[in-house]
C-alpha cells in the first residue's frame, strides 16, 4: 500500500491511471518506490526514472518542478538544463490506463493535472512525469548528487537524486540501427495543420513536421524511416523529383521539391542540435519501385527498360554532385500480389515463382549504380525463403537483407556468409506490442541483434495512430511508438514511453557491442545471456525444422513455425532484467581499463 | 472534331473493351479458389489495358478495376486485377452489388451511386467464346485513391 502521494519510481514499471502498477508482476510495496534515487551509467548517454503522482484526494493540479544542477567530483557538475520532463499521457486499454504518450514539460496547452482530460480520463486517479538526465561524453566519472523538488498542493516534495557516471561511453553513432519503418503519407491525417492543406508539401508545413519525427527517432538512437510510395505505387509530391518526357528524353524536369525534402537529412543539417549525432541520414528508401520511373504500361516493352535506367542514372549523378554519399539508398520492391495491383509477391517471396522476377529487375538496373561513390543498394526482405535466399544467386544482386526473425533463428550460419559479402542483415518481428506488455519488450530485439550479429531490426509501423490515438492508437499500440502532438497545441510529433525504452534499450546494446574484437567481449556476452538464462550464442537460435523442405506455402504458421522459432524474449521474464544487466555491463565496463572506441558503423 | 475529354464513361469502356483480353481476364488467377496467385502474363495483358482505360478521358478522374465472380461462392466478388486504385470495397472478396451482378451477367453500364459525386459504372468482359468472364469497373471522380 502506497503511503506518500509523490513518489520515485525507476524506469522498468509504469504507473497505472487508475492505480497501481502496469506491469503487475511489480511489486508496489517494495523496491518500486523511491524518496532517494540513485541511477547509474556511462556517458554520452540518457538515464531516465520518473515521479508518481497519486493524490489521495483523487485531483491535482498546478505542479512545478524544480531541479538543481547535480554537484560531482572535482568541481563538475551536470547542470539542471540536461534534466527534460514529459507529462504522461494514459491510453484506455480494458480495466488499465496505460501511459505511453509524452508531453514536453512546459509545452503545448496542457498542464499537468489529475486528471489530465475530463473527456478521455475522467476516472484517472495517478499521473506520472518522466525524467530523462543526459550525460554528455566527456563527463568526469564519479558521484554527482542534486536535487529534484516537486511543488504540488501548495507544498513542497524534495528528492534526492545521485548519479554515478562510469568511465565509459556510449557509441556516438552506433553499430546497430533500429528502423523505424514507415509509410509516406501517414503524417498528415494524424495533424490538423497537414491534413486538409494540398500545398502542404510545397509550403513547408509538412516538411516542418517530418523533420520532427528524424529527429525524434535520432535523438533516442532510431531510424525514422519513410517508405515513399503506396501499394498501388502513387508517390506523394516531393518524394521523387518530377519527371518528363517518355522512353529516350525521359528525364528529371525538376529536383526542386525533393532536394528541400531529403536534401538536410542527407547532409546532416536537419539533426543539427541532436545530441546523439548531426550525422547524415543512416539509411533512405529511394522510391523506385516497378511503376516508377518507368510507368507499368510499359512493362515488357524496350522502353520501360529505358526510362528506368535513365532515371536511375540521373539519380546517380545527381546524388554525386550533391555528395550525398554517406547515406546507403535503398531499392525495396515493396510489392504484394494480394493488393491487386501487380502479379508478384516480392516483399517476402511466397510462391517460388515470384522469384522469377527478381532476375529480371536485376537485369534491369545492372551497371546503373555499383561503380558509383554513392551508396546504392538493392535490399530485398526475406522470410520465407530467406534459408535459400542468402545462399543463392540472389545474394549476389541484394547487398541488403532483412529477414524474417522467425526464420532467421533456423540459419545462423547466414550471419557469417553475409558478413564476408559485407551485406547488411538486420532482422524483423512483432517487435512493438501492445501498450501493457512489459517495456521489455523494447529491449529484447536491439539484444537479440548484438547477440545474433544482425546489425539492425525493423519495426513494422511506428506512425499507426489510428482513429483516436489519444484513446488508444491502432493495434493497441501494436503500429505506434509516436503521437501527433495537434491535440496539445503541438504541430509536432510526440515521443513514447515505448520510444525512451527502445533508446535505453540501443545504449546498452550498444555498450555489449562496443568490446567486439576485445578482450571483454566474452564477459559482456555472458552478462547478456546469463541475463535471458541462455548458455550461450546457440540459444539465440534454433534447431531448423522438419518442415523447411516443403513449399513455404505449406507450412503451418499458426503452430508449427512458431513452435519452431525463437520464443518472444520478454515471454516470462522480468521487468527488471534490463535493469540487472545494465547493473552488470557497467560494473564490467567501469572494470576496464580503457572506455571503448565508437565504431559508426559494422559494414564499411 | 470531339475531344478526348467528351467521351463518357461508356464512350470509355467501349474503347477500352475493344482492347482488353477477356481470355486472360479469365484465366488470370493460377487458383481461383486459393490465395491469391497469378498467370503473370495474363495479368500485366490487363493491367496495362486498365492503366491505358484510365488516361482515355482524363476529365472523368477514371479508376479501372476487373472483376470476377468467386466460383466457390457465387454471391461474391473478387477484384482480381487493379488498375490505379482499388475499387470502394476494397481488395479482398466482397458481397456482389446487384449493379456488379447484372454487369456480371451481361448488362453494360450498370450504376452504382457513391458519395460525393463519385459513382462506380460496371461493363461486361468476354472471352473469344463470347462468354461473359468478369467485369470492367470505372470508379469516376473518386475524391481520393484507394491504397493500402
Amino acid at each position: 500500500m502506497l503511503t506518500q502521494e509523490i513518489y520515485l519510481i525507476r524506469d522498468s514499471y509504469r504507473i497505472n491511471g487508475l492505480g497501481g502498477f502496469v506491469e503487475e508482476e511489480a511489486d508496489p510495496g517494495a523496491e518500486q518506490v523511491f524518496t532517494q534515487l540513485r541511477l547509474e551509467g556511462g556517458q554520452n548517454q540518457y538515464l531516465c526514472f520518473q515521479i508518481a503522482l497519486e493524490p489521495l484526494s483523487g485531483a491535482l493540479q498546478d505542479v512545478r518542478l524544480q531541479a538543481s544542477p547535480l554537484s560531482g567530483p572535482g568541481g563538475n557538475t551536470l547542470p539542471a538544463e540536461n534534466y527534460s520532463f514529459y507529462t504522461q499521457w494514459f491510453h484506455r486499454l480494458g480495466e488499465k490506463l496505460v501511459p505511453d504518450l509524452l508531453i514536453p514539460w512546459g509545452e503545448g496547452e496542457l498542464p499537468f493535472r489529475i486528471p489530465l482530460d475530463r473527456e478521455y480520463l475522467p476516472d484517472q486517479r495517478a499521473g506520472a512525469i518522466w525524467a530523462d538526465l543526459w550525460i554528455p561524453d566527456g563527463t568526469a566519472p564519479g558521484r554527482y548528487q542534486g536535487t529534484l523538488s516537486v511543488y504540488a498542493q501548495g507544498r513542497e516534495t524534495a528528492f534526492e537524486i545521485i548519479c554515478q557516471v562510469g568511465d565509459f561511453a556510449v557509441p556516438p553513432m552506433g553499430r546497430l540501427t533500429a528502423d523505424l519503418n514507415n509509410y509516406a503519407d501517414a503524417i498528415s491525417p494524424a495533424f490538423e495543420g497537414l491534413r486538409d492543406a494540398p500545398a502542404r508539401y510545397r509550403d513547408g508545413s509538412y516538411l516542418a513536421v517530418e523533420r520532427g519525427f528524424y529527429r525524434l527517432a535520432r535523438e533516442h538512437r532510431c531510424l525514422f524511416h519513410n517508405l515513399p510510395y503506396r501499394h498501388s505505387g502513387a508517390i506523394p509530391e516531393g518524394f521523387c523529383p518530377k519527371l518528363t518526357g517518355e522512353g529516350k528524353s525521359m528525364r528529371v524536369r525538376s529536383w526542386e521539391l525533393f532536394d528541400r525534402h531529403f536534401g538536410p537529412y542527407l547532409d546532416g543539417s536537419a539533426f543539427s542540435g541532436c545530441r546523439t549525432g548531426e550525422q547524415p541520414l543512416e539509411f533512405m528508401y529511394l522510391p523506385f519501385h516497378l511503376g516508377w520511373p518507368a510507368s507499368y504500361e510499359k512493362w515488357g516493352k524496350k522502353g520501360y527498360r529505358t526510362e528506368y535506367r535513365r532515371i536511375l542514372q540521373e539519380f546517380v549523378r545527381h546524388f554525386e554532385e550533391k555528395g550525398w554519399e554517406s547515406t546507403r539508398f535503398e531499392i525495396l520492391l515493396n510489392h504484394k500480389k494480394d493488393y491487386r495491383f501487380f502479379p508478384y509477391t516480392i516483399d517476402e517471396i511466397w510462391y517460388a515463382h515470384d522469384q522469377d522476377i527478381l532476375d529480371s529487375y536485376q537485369q534491369l538496373i545492372a551497371g546503373t549504380y555499383e561503380s558509383s561513390r554513392v551508396r546504392l543498394l538493392w535490399r530485398m526482405d526475406s522470410s520465407n525463403y530467406f534459408g535459400e535466399h542468402f545462399k543463392s544467386r540472389y545474394a549476389g544482386y541484394c547487398k541488403m537483407w532483412v529477414a524474417g526473425a522467425d526464420m532467421f533463428s533456423w540459419f545462423p550460419e547466414s550471419v557469417q556468409v553475409l558478413r564476408e559479402k559485407g551485406d547488411i542483415l538486420w532482422i524483423y518481428g512483432s517487435v512493438l506490442q501492445q501498450l501493457d506488455e512489459s517495456l521489455l519488450t523494447m529491449y529484447t530485439w536491439p539484444l537479440r541483434c548484438a547477440m545474433t550479429g544482425a546489425s539492425g531490426f525493423t519495426v513494422w509501423n511506428t506512425t499507426g495512430f489510428g482513429p483516436d490515438p489519444l484513446r488508444c492508437p491502432a493495434a493497441l499500440g501494436g503500429e505506434a511508438l509516436f503521437y501527433p502532438g495537434s491535440h496539445f497545441g503541438i504541430e509536432a510529433p510526440l515521443p513514447s514511453i515505448r520510444l525512451k525504452a527502445l533508446r535505453n534499450a540501443m545504449q546498452l546494446a550498444e555498450l555489449v557491442l562496443s568490446a567486439e574484437g576485445a578482450p571483454l567481449q566474452g564477459a559482456l556476452e555472458r552478462c547478456v545471456n546469463n541475463a535471458f538464462g541462455f548458455r550461450g550464442r546457440g540459444d539465440w537460435f534454433r534447431e531448423k525444422p522438419g518442415f523447411l523442405d516443403t513449399p513455404p506455402r505449406y507450412w503451418d504458421f499458426e503452430r508449427a513455425v512458431p513452435e519452431a522459432s525463437l520464443p518472444p524474449l520478454h515471454r516470462g521474464r522480468s521487468p527488471e532484467l534490463p535493469r540487472q544487466l545494465a547493473k552488470a555491463i557497467y560494473a564490467l565496463l567501469g572494470q576496464a581499463e580503457k572506455k571503448p572506441e565508437g565504431v559508426a558503423f559494422r559494414y564499411q | 472534331m470531339a475531344n478526348c475529354t467528351e467521351l463518357d464513361a461508356d464512350s470509355v469502356a467501349r474503347i477500352g473493351l475493344m482492347f482488353l483480353d477477356g481470355d486472360s481476364l479469365e484465366e488470370v488467377l493460377l487458383d481461383p479458389y486459393g490465395h491469391p496467385d497469378y498467370d503473370f502474363d495474363r495479368f500485366n495483358a490487363c493491367k496495362i489495358a486498365l492503366l491505358k482505360i484510365e488516361r482515355i478521358n482524363p476529365a472523368l478522374q477514371a479508376f479501372a478495376i476487373l472483376w470476377q465472380r468467386r466460383p466457390d461462392n457465387p454471391v461474391l466478388a473478387v477484384p482480381v486485377v487493379a488498375g490505379s486504385a482499388l475499387p470502394v470495397e476494397g481488395y479482398q472478396s466482397t458481397r456482389i452489388s446487384p449493379a456488379l451482378s447484372s454487369a456480371l451477367k451481361g448488362e453494360f453500364g450498370t450504376l452504382t451511386e457513391r458519395e460525393a459525386g463519385c459513382c462506380s459504372r460496371y461493363y461486361p468482359v468476354y472471352n473469344s467464346d463470347g462468354e461473359p468472364v468478369g467485369a470492367l469497373e470505372l470508379l469516376l471522380h473518386a475524391r481520393q485513391r484507394n491504397d493500402i
